[in-house]
């Protein structure tokens, strides 16, 4: 039994949930071709960065959520920055570990929770098909990460960096049962769709279409190319762009629902004025940008060359200023936590169980 | 209380355990609080930087670079580590050069390292000045902001008298992206440190002539 549903409409779907893995894709092949590596760079500071943005607004801008959530919102921040601060100075190494590692956790729940709107919006799946796709999931995306060279290439490195020394035998090993383990859960997996269906739960096609896609771009891209760019642009590409279209459509939803919110900004933002969210994220980006004293370049994708911003002015006493000084340390910590408190919002934030989120559904 | 922080912050618990772990192994293993060359520092890097070379390509039994080379042999990552492996094991940067072309003539462009060695490779083997340039572009270009490694040019001779540090410093003075890091007078190299995507190095190779340098 199939029983269709949409998280937007059917158009839209088609072109947010389905088709853009696919041109996402083809944008990152296409960069590596004609574009520098800078242009890895402008990716993250023109989707990744702004998409940040879209959780605070949520968080910060939906009063409903700030008074819900208003400890942790107000707790997690400082916990969080004080230990990047902390860990970058102590143990970086492992800090950046666990960030990449949150940041892979991070990427399959999003792919998850859509999933799940997709059940949600269709009515479909069994009481235990939740758990059954999150561990899909988990065991496709651990797959690939143990298995794809360009990620085994990344984790050896460190891995060797910490001085955990794997063999060549161990590795092999965790990669056949990494596979074995993959396709004896695809079985698993079918037979619980075959079983649901025959205890009449339907299934949404939608949401196996989006699963196919969204894993068919980390596949092709971790396998394919040996490049960190075309696998970085196309994840966040998809990743940043499905998240905008998803907080844009909640907040719409949520406004029709309770229409609330006295400063215009976040009126706009609530009634879903897609010009209003899109420059509100770009001025964010720039303002992100300056306020980490980024390279201006990155603006550009590689294609547009700043004149150096670090240059002595001699006729003027002033010297050229490395900006690796002090500053720098802050700077960092201010990347790694914006995007660590993004991951920790989002891991509360976006449970298709709670009844308050279905209403923005 | 437990509870309460249990069910609102249980992901960052996680986080912090296993940071926590990690962290202590990372301090342990790579001696950071111990005395090291440089004591007067906070975090003694000389032996996490010593331990991670050795375990890159230095050691050629069990090193990260040998299990990539048997794992994926085709891979640029795993070419360049062997490069160094060559390079670092007896071999010299000559004999290393062929598999830092062979890395780069993939097209990632992740690793500068790679690209820096990729330019290296065509000074030292005297390679035509527009193929030299192209790999100084491919470097530059895709890591404009870095300033890890100067631009290497190599001459025959130096035929004045005087320090030719110090001429290299006076003839590079006026090119905006470029300024003197080290002369090394064993191998007669010049390395400059250099700013931006676009460097041209006949610009600079000439100015070097001019101030007194002789061309190979």
């Amino acid at each position: 039994m199939i029983r269709t549903g949409y998280i937007l409409n059917r158009r839209d779907d088609q072109i947010w949930f389905l088709a853009l893995p696919l041109v996402a894709l083809a944008a990152a092949l296409g960069s590596q071709a004609w574009l520098p590596y800078v242009a890895l760079a402008s990716v993250n500071l023109w989707i990744t960065v702004p998409h940040h943005f879209a959780t605070w607004a949520r968080t910060y801008g939906i009063s409903e959520d700030w008074r819900r959530f208003k400890e942790r919102l107000i707790v997690g921040p400082l916990v969080i920055f004080a230990v990047i601060l902390t860990g970058l100075q102590v143990a970086p190494i492992s800090l950046l570990l666990i960030i990449a590692l949150w940041d892979s956790q991070h990427s399959i729940m999003q792919q998850h929770g859509f999933g799940r709107i997709y059940d949600f919006k269709a009515d479909s799946g069994s009481p235990r098909t939740p758990r059954f796709d999150l561990a899909l999931h988990w065991i496709l995306y651990s797959n690939m990460f143990l298995n794809a060279p360009l990620f085994v290439t990344m984790w050896l490195r460190e891995l060797y960096r910490l001085n955990l020394l794997v063999s060549i035998e161990a590795v092999r090993i965790v990669q056949t049962i990494s596979w074995t383990v993959t396709a004896l859960y695809l079985l698993i997996y079918l037979l619980h769709v075959v079983r649901g269906l025959k205890q009449g739960y339907p299934i949404n096609p939608m949401k196996y279409l989006f699963i196919v896609a969204s894993y068919f771009l980390w596949y092709a891209a971790a396998w394919n190319t040996a490049s960190i760019l075309v696998f970085g642009i196309a994840h966040r590409l998809m990743h940043g762009l499905q998240y905008h279209v998803m907080v844009v459509s909640y907040m719409k939803r949520k406004n029709r629902n309770q229409p609330t919110g006295s400063f215009w900004l976040l009126r706009q933002l609530r009634r879903g004025n897609v010009t209003v969210y899109v420059m509100a994220a770009l001025v964010y980006a720039i303002f992100f940008q300056l306020l980490t004293l980024g390279p201006l370049d990155e603006f550009g994708f590689g294609l547009l060359v700043f004149v150096d911003q670090y240059q002595a002015i001699p006729e003027h006493g002033i010297s050229a200023m490395p900006h690796w000084l002090g500053y720098h340390m802050f700077a960092e910590a201010i990347l790694s936590s914006v995007a660590v408190i993004h991951y920790y919002f989002d891991s509360f934030i976006w449970k298709v169980r709670d009844q308050s989120v279905q209403e923005g559904l | 209380m437990i509870r309460h922080v249990w069910t609102n912050y249980r992901i960052l618990v996680y986080g912090l355990a296993a940071i926590a772990l990690l962290g202590i192994h990372e301090i342990t293993a790579l001696r950071y609080f111990s005395a090291g060359i440089h004591p007067q520092t906070l975090r003694n890097t000389d032996y996490a930087d010593k331990l991670q070379r050795i375990h890159l390509y230095q050691d050629r039994e069990r090193s990260v670079a040998r299990v990539l080379n048997q794992l994926y042999p085709q891979d640029p990552d795993a070419v360049f580590l062997r490069g160094l492996e060559v390079e670092y094991g007896g071999g010299g940067l000559t004999s290393a050069c062929r598999f830092y072309a062979r890395a780069v003539a993939s097209g990632v462009m992740h690793s500068e390292d790679m690209l820096y060695m990729a330019a290296v490779c065509q000074e030292i083997n005297r390679a035509p000045a527009g193929e030299l340039q192209q790999a100084v572009d491919r470097w530059r270009r895709s890591h404009p902001h870095s300033e890890k490694y100067g631009l290497q040019l190599r001459f025959a001779s130096f035929q004045r008298s005087g320090d030719p540090a110090r001429f290299a410093d006076a003839a590079l003075r006026s090119v905006p992206y470029a300024r003197l890091q080290r002369f090394d007078a064993v191998n007669m190299a010049v390395f400059i440190q250099v700013k931006g995507a676009t460097v041209n190095v006949a610009d600079l190779r000439a100015r070097l002539v001019q101030a007194g340098f002789v061309p190979r």
